[in-house]
């Protein structure tokens, strides 16, 4: 039986997510024996044309060249993944869709008229189906291990979609929020990064995006007992994940309920 | 019996044979993979069928309580778990790990008459029942079973309808959601089969076995035309881990449906269908 | 049947139970809060510290005396030694068309545990019962708890979320401890006047400096232990309980308790009695080989409840009514006690602070009037 394939696309991004998938460096050598690397710009220039078994979209779709490459990797996908906060939920460029895109390229680019952009940054899933998706800024290697893993075995992923909370007490971390008043987003955060900011004393900021549950009014009234304001609650929601559909509502309806 | 220090280790079945029901719904025979002998179980019992790597879920049993083969499970493939089970090829292994929970009330049907009402797939786990019941005139009264499916295509055992359609002093009344041009019969919800199928029974004792949603209305229906409560049995389907009654998942109100259940009198369970989301 | 030790023979005691193979457990400030962590000696403990605990409020301060067992109880309980979040149940191998299970081993030594409370012991015990009391057992669980040893320490100072008191389960440890101690401050020197709970916690403290209480002293843990009753900063009326909230599983208190709780599972990870586990499997990437492990799982996922393609309880208010319900309602149909041992955990970590101990009477108000 031929090896599935596997090919990794990038879009708008950083290429961090990428690099997770290249940091799996003894995993690497096991995954690429049991699967044929057909694409992967970040490991090698090697190239096989499709069809592909599975399609790691890595980055949103900013462009009009990318709302038509999209199309076609979708068509030439058995399973299409999203991986990272900019395929899953437009990414940090996303902000862009609460502004004016024209101005800021005026202010940023010396020679405006080579800019062409759309007016919005959004994930894969506005405009193909996407089988599975990855959340994280960057993803996390071993949700990315997983993934591989159990779509091998024909399993379903073990992709939590629970709050960082249940992963940040298995790990015995004592919740900061409670313990030492720092605000924290992971009540309202997808699991998958292992808690790994609360274990370091540092609060939740969002980058997996919202959780299953998002009850944002109910952290936000603790939030401002803790001393936070709405500028920065606001911008806590407007990070990583500014479009993601339950930080994006909660985040104007912060907006709205201040008059802001 | 199953191993009571430490249940949650499974036993390796084969597959020998395999049997499609409908488009998405297959019938798995096993035998012990594992040179020990099989095990035996009450109708409606539930085993945890798996295959390593991918998952378990509970499965009741549904083959002939007598039969030559060790067991037979009938699988939806709706998930990876269930696909993976289904997709099983014949000659290979799957987990298995049972029997579990409470059987069908078998020994009060002695001398009644019999009503079996079946949605969809929850004819699966009443099939050993029904046979156990029908198969024995002489130890029992009528017996009516009314199943519903979705379409024709959707019945299962559809042999096992004619079959149990032969047999001295039992009716199968079937109904479909929806029907075509090679379905004749009834469309519409079990509920509307039992006016019908009550007319040729006396205070019959009911076994049910459907989604929550059909054993709601079924049960109000029933108890509304006068069948008493503590005279209809359920079975129920939640999700569970363990099916012994350590993951918690199951609870439905104080009941465990694993080790409670599946099967309830449905004057234990019928105030907790009426709660939402319970 | 009582002795009394000083603090330095508790030194011994470490090392008596090290001699016999134990890994010693005892209450260690981590990450400023308190955590059962595995030590070697007595100065490794939470040694003059008291904890400050409130709804969605854990702090901890410097106490005024050198107090060993000064604070109420950890972040952690003994639930994170012997039912750890995640647990090995089997491995499998496919080879040559076979299938072979092999149950999970545990490599790691026996567990003793110093300084667990009473509330504690009260969850330890229903765990005994829920994991071991039935038909099946949890193996694992029973392989941790096999030969473990507890020293528990009375609470002498309950805080301001502890109801032991209302659940009948503290402050003084009454089962489930091979030794149970006070400690007290007499003429200035540290004492651990102590009872046995078992024929080997006599044999362990032979070998251990000890000697006879007087009767001041065994009048003066009585008196501990009463002022420990009196003060307790929560309290349940029990009576009918389970009785009510079977009955008020639709009420608008469900609601307005939704508005705030965030479904994040903390209260039920925090709790030292939720037992719910998932399970997971994973295989090698050739599929040859398998395992499935057991993880805590919380009845506020979503997954919890997944049934024919959805989750069953969809809403927060239907996911925190199961918890509250199976924990003072249910569990006492189902195991014969209450779930709750009035350790107020579930309210300390809730990280907006939701207290049932204020939420049923006002629930119970409502239908009242």
């Amino acid at each position: 039986m031929a090896k599935p394939t596997l090919a990794v696309w990038k879009f708008a991004s950083c290429d961090g997510c990428q690099l997770c998938l290249l940091d799996l460096e003894d995993e690497l050598l096991d995954i690429a024996g049991a699967i044929e690397i057909a694409h992967f710009a970040e490991a090698t220039t090697a190239h096989v044309d499709g069809p592909y078994s599975v399609s790691l979209v890595e980055g949103s779709v900013t462009t009009q060249r990318e709302l038509e490459r999209i199309q076609s990797i979708r068509q030439q996908s058995e399973t299409l993944v999203a991986i990272g906060a900019c395929a899953t939920a437009g990414g940090i460029q996303a902000l862009k869709n609460l502004a004016d895109v024209d101005e800021f390229i005026e202010l940023v680019y010396a020679t405006p008229s080579y800019i062409d952009s759309l007016q919005t940054s959004t994930p894969i899933s506005a405009h193909v189906d996407v089988e599975i998706e990855v959340r994280g800024c960057p993803v996390n290697k071993y949700q990315l291990l997983e993934l591989v893993g159990a779509l091998l075995v024909g399993r379903k992923p073990d992709l939590p979609t629970y709050p960082v909370c249940i992963e940040c007490k298995a790990r015995g971390v004592s919740c900061v929020m409670v313990a030492s008043g720092t605000p924290c987003l992971g009540p309202v955060t997808q699991a998958g990064c292992g808690a790994i900011c609360p274990a370091f004393d540092r609060g939740c900021y969002g980058c997996f995006g919202p959780a299953e549950t998002v009850n944002m009014d109910s952290l936000a009234t603790r939030w401002r007992e803790l001393g936070v304001d709405d500028e920065r609650l606001l911008r806590s929601l407007r990070t990583f994940n500014a479009g993601a559909p339950g930080f994006a509502e909660a985040a104007s309806s912060i907006e709205t309920s201040t008059g802001g | 019996m199953p191993d009571a220090s430490n249940a949650l280790i499974p036993r390796p079945f084969e597959v020998v044979a395999k049997r499609r029901e409908t488009h998405d719904v297959t019938t798995l025979m096993v035998e012990p993979a594992d040179g020990r002998s099989c095990f035996g179980f009450a109708p409606a019992q539930i085993g945890m069928i798996g295959v390593p790597g991918v998952g378990e879920v509970p499965i009741s049993f549904s083959n002939h309580p007598d039969s030559r083969r060790c067991l037979s499970v009938t699988i939806r493939a709706a998930g990876a778990v269930t696909a993976a089970i289904t997709d099983t090829d014949v000659g290979a292994t799957i987990s298995v790990r049972g029997p579990y929970g409470a059987a069908w009330p078998i020994e009060l049907t002695k001398g009644r008459d019999v009503l079996f009402v079946a949605g969809g797939l929850g004819l699966a786990p009443l099939r050993s029942a029904i046979f156990s019941v029908a198969e024995h005139p002489d130890e029992r009264g009528s017996v009516g079973i009314v199943y519903g499916a979705k379409t024709q295509q959707d019945m299962l055992f559809r042999g096992d309808l004619e079959i149990w359609g032969e047999l001295d002093d039992v009716v199968v009344h079937l109904t479909v959601d929806a029907g075509d041009d090679a379905w004749d019969g009834e469309i519409g919800l079990v509920t509307g089969l039992f006016e019908r199928a009550l007319d040729d029974l006396r205070n019959p004792l009911v076994m049910m076995c459907g989604p929550d949603v059909m054993m709601i209305n079924a049960g109000r229906d029933l108890t509304g035309r006068g069948i008493d409560p503590a005279d209809i049995w359920v079975t129920l389907e939640r999700n569970m881990k363990c099916g012994v009654g350590l993951c918690g998942h199951c609870q439905f109100g104080p009941l465990f449906v694993c080790k409670d259940g599946p099967v309830f009198r449905y004057d234990r369970v019928a105030e907790l269908f009426e709660i939402r989301e319970v | 049947m009582s002795f009394v030790l000083v603090r330095s023979a508790l030194d011994q005691l470490v090392q008596v139970l090290e001699q016999d193979g134990y890994d010693v457990y005892g209450p260690v400030v981590v990450d400023s809060a308190i955590r059962y962590q595995l030590v070697h000696g007595i100065d490794e403990l939470a040694i003059g510290v008291r904890d400050v605990q409130g709804p969605g409020h854990y702090s901890l301060v410097e106490r005024s005396d050198d107090a060993m067992f000064g604070y109420t109880v950890g972040v952690a309980s003994l639930k994170d030694l012997f039912f750890p979040p995640r647990r090995a149940v089997w491995s499998s191998v496919r080879e040559g068309g076979t299938l072979r299970f092999e149950p999970a081993e545990r490599p790691e030594p026996k567990i003793a545990v110093i300084g667990a409370r009473a509330c504690e012991l009260a969850a330890l015990a229903i765990h005994d019962t829920v994991l071991l009391g039935g038909e099946y057992k949890d193996a694992d669980y029973l392989r941790r708890r096999t030969d473990s040893f507890i020293v528990s320490v009375d609470c002498t100072e309950p805080g301001e979320v502890c109801f032991c008191g209302s659940m009948g389960t503290g402050p003084a440890a009454t089962t489930h401890f091979d030794l149970a101690m006070t400690e007290l401050l007499v003429d200035g020197e540290w004492e651990y006047v102590g009872r046995f709970g078992s024929e080997r916690g006599e044999r362990i403290l032979e070998r251990v400096t000890h000697r006879h209480p007087d009767q001041i002293e065994i009048s003066l843990v009585r008196s501990a232990v009463s002022g420990a009753s009196d003060a307790m900063g929560r309290e349940l009326s029990t009576v009918g309980l389970p009785e009510f909230l079977a009955s008020h599983r639709e009420h608008p208190a469900w609601a307005d308790i939704a508005q705030r709780c965030l479904a994040c599972g903390n209260c039920t990870q925090a709790c030292p009695t939720c037992f719910c586990v998932s399970t997971l499997d994973t295989a090698s990437l050739d599929g040859s080989r398998a395992s499935r492990e057991l993880r805590w799982d919380s009845c506020f996922s979503l997954d919890f409840s997944f049934m024919g393609g959805r989750p069953h309880r969809s809403t927060i208010d239907a996911r925190y009514r199961q918890w509250l319900t199976h924990k003072l309602s249910g569990w006492v149909e189902q195991f014969g006690t209450s779930g709750c041992v009035g350790c107020g955990r579930c309210i300390t970590w809730c990280p907006v602070g939701i207290d049932f101990t204020a939420e049923i009477p006002k629930m119970m108000e409502r239908v009242d009037a």
